[in-house]
């Protein structure tokens, strides 16, 4: 009768992931750009990094404006949460009416209003 | 990656730049839902992470540091983050975002590529600075 015997292999260790993401700490689109843009809010104030607009129908977040006026969006779901990433002129965008911006991630009011996020005209 | 200071963020800091309320030492939390931030957010707004070893990070006053330049900044030492596993709610991480302490209310917040923490010594390591820009 034979014997045999069954050796445990070691396993190569997974590699451990380490992720280095990049902060440059800049707070908000240059104010050239801001203030010479097409886009504008309803109140007449400028844009700003954050400011929930209206592209083709769909409502998204303005992230950045380049020089040429052109708008990053990055267009949302019903639930606030990230779609699709857009590079549009910003004459194409208008802000968001109150009822616009997602209902999860929809703010008071007053406060909204105060920024410019009127309610849809009847 | 793109800072977003959201208006709650903004009056904090009116305030404590006129001396009408001090400021407060921060909490640095990680959100793990896909979303951009926007200006009309609340601390609310964020799923933070949970589970996997993971704990936020206290940020104090004090150990901020200061230059004066074009534009100015503030910037805290690297922060890490070592995960034991997977997180045990929403398994991705999409951002951190900074809350004062004591009264919770959102500073500024900011998306990042995507992270998943998957094996025990992953980790996240993060730089924390602001401009005055």
């Amino acid at each position: 009768m034979g014997f045999f015997s069954r050796k445990r292999v070691a396993q190569p260790a997974r590699p451990v992931q380490v992720y280095t993401p990049v902060t440059d700490g800049a707070r908000q689109i240059p104010a050239a750009l801001r203030h010479g843009s097409a886009l504008q809010r309803h109140h007449g104030g400028p844009p700003g990094r954050g400011m929930w607009v209206v592209y083709e129908a769909r409502t998204g977040i303005l992230t950045a404006l380049e020089h040429g006026d052109i708008a990053t969006v990055m267009l949302v779901d019903e639930h606030g949460c990230n779609m699709l990433e857009v590079h549009a002129p910003a004459e194409k965008l208008r802000q968001a009416y109150f009822e616009e911006i997602p209902e999860k991630r929809r703010p008071d009011e007053a406060v909204a209003r105060g920024m410019g996020y009127i309610g849809r005209p009847a | 990656m793109t800072l977003l200071v959201p208006q709650a963020g903004e009056v904090i800091a009116l305030k404590a730049f006129l001396n009408n309320a001090a400021g407060q030492d921060q909490t640095l939390k990680l959100f793990a839902t896909n979303i951009t931030p926007s200006e009309t957010d609340t601390a609310a707004t964020y799923t933070e992470a949970a589970g996997g070893g993971y704990a936020s990070k206290a940020l104090a006053g004090v150990t901020w540091t200061f230059t004066a330049a074009a534009p100015s900044h503030a910037d805290y030492a690297q922060q890490t983050w070592t995960f034991t596993g997977v997180l045990t709610t929403n398994g991705t991480v999409f951002g951190y975002f900074v809350v004062q302490t004591t009264s919770g209310t959102l500073l500024w917040a900011e998306a990042f590529a995507s992270f998943t923490p998957t094996n025990n010594g992953d980790q996240i390591l993060l730089t924390p600075k602001i401009t005055a820009d």
